[in-house]
């Protein structure tokens, strides 16, 4: 019998959390409150990565992986801010931050991340 | 359950998790950063066989790759560094995409491996 696949919060486009056997996908995740800077957005965004790992039963210490996408390379310094005041220091995730235009002109950073449970 | 085992962590990230028998590697750049497109790609291949290496796998083990360039009229040359490194027997997925890098950074890779 194959693993199940447990999908969260499924809408029209996609899910935001997938969970296959002990690992979690987090779909790319943007601030709702667009009218904050890059690192407000930041703030926003793993603190809604927070909320579904700890539906998919995980948290921040188990991240594997991250994908962070700032819509300006010039901001990187601040969604670093709150990235570095929220990872877990202990177990920090690999990552990668490259700039991308994003889905809309307000949005300063997008972050997916991949998890162990 | 098995543990996650992270690999070099420095102030943001790790240089490589691994968990389950899959070893995940951050985003690589060059370390000679005055270097052209192929020069830079085949920098961070070494770099990426040394963190496989540490991790106790190898590049004939990469199951995908994520390529990231400046510019896309580059790719040829990432591509020629590329051709000339990869496992011709078992080559990755993998998807290259044009993004603005760091600060004289023409390419950055990211992977994710099995274990040996």
């Amino acid at each position: 019998m194959s693993t199940a696949i447990k999908r969260l919060h499924p809408g029209p486009t996609l899910c935001r959390a997938v969970e296959y056997g002990n690992l979690v996908f987090i779909a790319g995740t943007t601030a709702d409150n667009k009218a904050g800077n890059c690192k407000v957005q930041t703030e926003e965004v793993l603190k809604k990565i927070d909320g579904f790992l700890a539906e998919c039963g995980t948290n921040k210490s188990k991240i594997l992986s991250a994908n962070v996408w700032v819509a300006d390379m010039s901001e990187k310094p601040l969604m670093d801010a709150a990235w570095v005041a929220w990872v877990d220091p202990n177990n920090k995730p690999v990552r990668a931050c490259v700039e991308a235009k994003l889905g809309s002109a307000e949005t300063r950073v997008e972050i997916m991340v991949t998890a162990a449970k | 359950m098995s543990d996650i085992v992270y690999h070099t962590p420095m102030k943001k990230l790790s240089d490589a998790t691994e968990f389950n028998g899959v070893i995940y590697t951050a985003g690589q750049v060059a370390e000679d950063l005055t270097a052209g497109m192929k020069a830079q790609t085949a920098d961070v291949l070494r770099q990426i066989d040394a963190l496989l290496a540490k991790c106790g796998s190898s590049k004939s083990r990469i199951l995908s790759a994520t390529v990231y360039v400046t510019d896309m009229a580059l790719k040829p040359q990432m591509d020629e560094a590329w051709m000339a490194w990869v496992d011709q027997s078992r080559p990755p997925a993998r998807a290259t995409v044009e993004a603005r890098l760091g600060a004289n950074v023409l390419v950055e890779i990211m992977i994710t491996a099995a274990k040996a």
